[in-house]
């Protein structure tokens, strides 16, 4: 009798304790979050500006893509090596990492920041970097930059850093994303002369690439001539550049406000697409495929052009390929061989305005290490194989296709990133492809379609922006 | 002790007991209403809003405005409901057709079977995906290699729009016939077997024992698999989101899909959170028919 | 008394008796028909046991390899490097992650449900049905619809990135407290009553009686919250930030890179998840099957 009153004492107050955790927990707000919380975080900090030179022990956190490649194909470690070397500098700031995925990365961000528990440092592309720049989520980092510098950087490099003339990230590595061909099947079929590599800016024509995707057909037919890919916004800078290029016109017009594509040379690339695609030369399920899927075939020596590569990836790929074939990097082909326009790839650091002083001033200082120190910028650049934003810093790199893409710079124009509801472009372009590539509607259609959701995504942008 | 002085004692134990219930139920309660409870009514208040990564206006019926026009989200209704209409018959007949043939096998042999089925349903969904991503592969695919050796085209199964959504489908089916098939066991076994026995002895063809013993006899356990099935049918979204990303064209997207893209994908959570408002008063509508409908001649 | 519990519940769901099929009756179950069914059977059931097949022996192929037509239907030489490259990620660290969150899931799952469930089916007190119905009204909800004010909820709490912030939303999912209310239906009502007139409490007639009687449902209940737990994908996406709150899952997900997919990695890491949950069910099925069988009965 008696063990069964404690026995049921004992129930209730496991009950108890169960319910009184889940009940007052509304309360306390969180021992240790990791978020950037505004006002809610667990120490104390001033909320005046914090001098350069107080040492005022400060948190932040720092989320990052795999921009580096993997140290020891560990994530993360070598960015704790990072960290670890600023800290013998600035022993007060405490960097929290945090890995993103490129799966799942973004949609992360999306909810950090509509929850507002941002990071307070990003190491992203301008892409996104851009968007929340334009959505006033970012802190300015323009007293980061001296005229010297600037003037260091190119033009386009410097548009996709900054909005209306503000330095929102420092652009970091960059390189342009080219075609990349493999130069050993063209040996094997004896067709090495059809491959623009005689010059050395390797410029060459439609005409001609097409020769080489025949001469493939025919004397390799298990291999497919080019690749392509539709599935989703993952690489699509591959696709624009490679249409773009077909159609001797831009993405975008000059001003960034409007679709400038849909036009007689854009429909005829898109038709032109839509030939090879039916003539064998386009890699078959090309609407399903994506960026990932196509490299994967270009690896294994099933695909002779990839169109999606630089030579950072070039770099990342190396312990990927199926056997030791050599890739070679080319521009896109243009209908008269003229100049060929390429996108960069670019990555760059940005902060995100948690309205605390102190955290922004301990960014600045921790991405001025990353960008600037003179041991460690080094380091850290080539842990992303590409090469620098700053024009003054060359000859990083061994290989010639490095030093192809040194010159490629020059052929370098601003992206459509920068554009006013970019992010929405986006969602807009791969759907366009797949209906080209699934004959489901024609490519002035698609294209037209295109062009007037992309130009609504625009003046939504627009709009958004001016009424911040 | 006699009658009227326990009906007294009674009377006074009434509310001490309506107290003890209370406190059994406080801790699962008051974990419903903060993480479930709660967060659902936040979400239809959210779904009057403009609220996005910078935004927080009230907007009205606005977003269930933008639904109503949105072709994209038309679409993703009318796959949800096809992938509804396929595969839950698909998954009962099935599940009915494994039950008969394994009920009545020996113990050890019913287990395996039983463990077979089950199979896809404990594996994590990421790594499901993964196999049927690489089985459906438009190049190196497993399935197009077995039906070229059959003299077949290959087939783009996941990019192609014709046949994308059927192939999520299949994939759908596998994840879900586990438990119904389970069920279907149980309830077969508890049919008496005199029941059969008397109509085989009066002739009947295996053909009409089932369907005017067995199929009656499986009612409520029907009724229980259709809602479940359904109910599950509605909530598919990891494969798609790990497969196809809704495309092509929009021809994979289901509701769920669309809620986690807009959200997620795009920041826009009030229109999301509509979305979702849509779809619980759906799967809330269509539950309650099948309770009707089904449920009218089972006895509880 | 125990005899007469035993006699309540045990002909409804027992199998075994109505299965002693005669030797005549298993002879007649030899027709053409039962044979093709189980031959079709067979075949079908190959389609469900490939995929984890598939991921077992990807798991030990180099990625050309596994990417190669005409397939490798079984590793011709069996490679390691996966794992190497697998174990170079926390593997472990995941793997503690997705066993702690589940464990403790788990435990507080049964501890509130089997309460709850308790009352709700056999006390009488106002607000009874109303509560029941929120339960099983919330239960047909996608949790995608409230992950979007849920999150908001955990980041003012601070517990975005945090195990509690992990573990607790999940014990609000009112799957439990219905498995409970099914299972606690089958106690006699008898027995409470005449416990009561003993002069029994409610607290003690709960602990000596009922309990004893759920002990195969709260097994069930156990399984079930473990595996939901431990295969789930999308809030742990959400609600996790850093790699090492991360959990098995999500961590191959990671491997997933933009522009190449590690087929023989990820199949490595696919496997390492399933694997726990196939011991699970094997050695459990009976209980599994319990569970799941008076869930459904009403």
């Amino acid at each position: 009798m008696k063990m069964l009153k404690r026995k049921s004492l004992l129930l209730m107050v496991v009950v108890l304790l169960v319910s009184l955790v889940s009940a007052c927990s509304g309360n306390n707000n969180g021992g240790k979050s990791n978020a950037g919380n505004t006002g809610a975080s667990a120490t104390p900090t001033p909320t005046v500006e914090a001098t350069a030179d107080t040492a005022e022990p400060v948190e932040i956190t720092w989320w990052n893509f795999p921009n580096f490649t993997a140290l020891d194909g560990e994530v993360g470690k070598f960015e704790k090596q990072i960290i670890a070397a600023f800290n013998e500098k600035h022993p007060e700031i405490t960097v929290n990492l945090e890995m993103l995925t490129f799966d799942g990365g973004p949609e992360k961000l999306n909810v950090a920041i509509a929850t507002k528990t941002a990071p307070d440092v990003i190491y992203d592309a301008p892409g996104r970097i851009i968007d929340w720049a334009k959505k006033d989520l970012l802190a300015s980092i323009d007293d980061m930059f001296t005229n010297e510098v600037k003037a260091d950087i190119t033009p386009a490099i410097i548009e996709q850093s900054s909005v209306d003339g503000m330095m929102y990230m420092f652009p970091f590595n960059t390189g342009p994303f080219t075609m990349a061909v493999n130069k050993t099947l063209f040996e094997e079929i004896g067709a090495l002369d059809l491959l623009p590599l005689d010059s050395e800016d390797r410029t060459w024509t439609v005409a001609e690439f097409e020769a080489a995707l025949k001469a493939v057909k025919e004397k390799a037919p298990d291999v497919i001539p080019v690749g392509f890919y539709a599935k989703s916004q993952a690489g699509d800078q591959g696709t624009r550049g490679f249409l773009t290029n077909l159609a001797g016109s831009t993405f975008l017009n000059d001003t960034n406000d409007s679709i400038a594509l849909n036009n007689e040379g854009g429909v005829a690339a898109l038709e032109w697409i839509m030939k090879a695609s039916k003539d064998g030369l386009l890699a078959p399920g090309a609407a399903s495929m994506a960026a990932s899927d196509h490299n994967d075939l270009f690896l294994q020596g099933k695909m002779a052009f990839a169109i999606n590569y630089s030579a950072v990836l070039k770099t990342q790929f190396a312990p990927n390929k199926a056997s030791d074939f050599e890739d070679i990097l080319l521009p896109y082909p243009t209908v008269d061989g003229s100049a060929p326009k390429l996108e960069p790839f670019l990555g760059g650091l940005a902060i995100f305005n948690n309205e605390d002083a102190a955290k922004v001033e301990a960014s600045k200082k921790f991405i001025d290490f990353i960008v600037n120190d003179p041991e460690w910028s080094v380091t850290a650049l080539k842990q992303t194989g590409g090469l620098s934003a700053r024009n003054s810093i060359t000859g990083i790199y061994e290989g010639s296709e490095y030093a192809y893409s040194e010159l490629a710079r020059k052929f370098i124009t601003t992206p459509p990133t920068i554009a006013d509801g970019y992010a929405e472009i986006r969602t807009y372009w791969f759907p366009a492809l797949q209906k080209v590539l699934l004959n489901t509607s024609s490519a002035a259609d698609a294209l037209a379609e295109f062009e007037t959701l992309g130009n609504e995504a625009i003046a939504k942008g627009k709009a958004a922006r001016t009424s911040n | 002790m006699s009658t009227a002085a326990l009906k007294s004692k009674s009377r006074r134990k009434f509310k001490r007991e309506w107290l003890t219930s209370y406190l059994f139920l406080l801790p699962a309660l008051s974990f419903f209403i903060m993480f479930v409870a709660y967060p659902m009514v936040h979400g239809v208040y959210i779904s009057f809003f403009d609220y996005n990564l910078t935004n927080f206006k009230f907007i009205g019926f606005d977003n269930y405005v933008t639904l109503f026009k949105d072709k994209n989200f038309h679409q993703s209704v009318i796959n949800t409901v096809v992938l509804v209409l396929v595969a839950v018959p698909i998954v009962i007949g099935f599940s009915v057709f494994a039950a008969m043939t394994i009920y009545k096998k020996h113990e050890l042999l019913r287990s395996l079977f039983r463990g077979i089925f089950y199979l896809p349903a404990v594996t994590s969904v990421v790594s499901v995906t993964v196999v049927w991503n690489w089985i459906y592969h438009p190049n190196f695919g497993i399935l197009n290699y077995l039906t070229g050796l059959v003299g077949m085209k290959p087939i783009f199964w996941l990019g192609d729009p014709n046949t994308a959504l059927m192939a999520i489908t299949a994939i759908l089916i596998t994840t879900s016939v586990g438990q119904p098939i389970i069920l279907y066991v149980a309830a077969l076994g508890n049919i008496p077997i005199s029941y059969i026995e008397a109509a085989q002895l009066d002739r009947a063809s295996s053909r009409q024992i089932f369907t005017k013993i067995i199929w009656p006899m499986l009612m409520p356990t029907n009724l229980y698999v259709i809602v479940i099935t359904t109910i599950n049918t509605f909530q598919c979204f990891s494969l798609i989101q790990l497969l196809t990303s809704g495309g092509p064209i929009y021809k994979t997207s289901t509701v769920m899909y669309s809620v986690y893209e807009q959200a997620f994908s795009f920041g826009n959570f009030g229109l999301a959170s509509a979305m979702g408002v849509f779809l619980a008063i759906i799967i809330g509508i269509i539950s309650i028919i099948q309770f009707k409908f089904l449920g009218s001649d089972v006895e509880y | 008394m125990k005899a007469h519990i035993e006699a309540k519940l045990g002909t409804k769901y027992n199998n075994s008796k109505n299965n002693k099929v005669k030797k005549k009756s298993f002879l007649k179950n030899l027709t053409p028909g039962n044979v093709i069914s189980m031959i079709l059977l067979s075949m079908l059931s190959i389609i469900f046991i490939f995929p984890f097949y598939w991921i077992v022996t990807g798991a030990f192929k180099i990625q050309v390899v596994a990417t190669q037509i005409p397939p490798q239907w079984f590793p011709l030489d069996i490679v390691w490097d996966n794992w190497v490259t697998l174990f170079k990620n926390p593997v472990t660290r995941w793997t503690f992650n997705s066993f702690f969150i589940a464990v403790t899931e788990m435990v507080l799952i049964c501890l509130v449900s089997t309460t709850a469930g308790f009352v709700l089916a056999k006390k009488q007190f106002p607000g009874r049905r109303i509560i029941f119905t929120a339960l099983i009204a919330a239960m047909a909800l996608p949790k995608q619809v409230i992950l979007v004010p849920l999150f908001t909820l955990l980041a003012k709490l601070g517990w975005i990135n945090t195990f509690k912030g992990l573990i607790l939303p999940a014990v609000g999912w009112p799957f439990g407290v219905f498995l409970m209310k099914q299972f606690s239906q089958t106690i006699p009502t008898e027995i409470l009553e005449a416990a009561k007139i003993d002069g029994c409490s409610e607290v003690r007639s709960f602990v000596t009686i009922a309990l004893p009687l759920l002990k195969p449902a709260i097994g069930a209940l156990a399984i079930f919250t473990f595996m939901t737990s431990w295969n789930d994908y999308f809030s742990q996406l959400i609600i996790t930030r850093s790699t090492d709150m991360m959990t098995l899952p999500l961590g191959i997900a990671t491997m997933q890179g933009e522009y190449r997919t590690d087929y023989g990695v990820m199949m490595a890491g696919a496997a390492l998840a399933s694997l726990p949950m196939l011991t699970i069910f094997i050695l459990f099925q009976k209980s599994f099957t319990q569970g799941i069988t008076l869930g459904a009965v009403k």
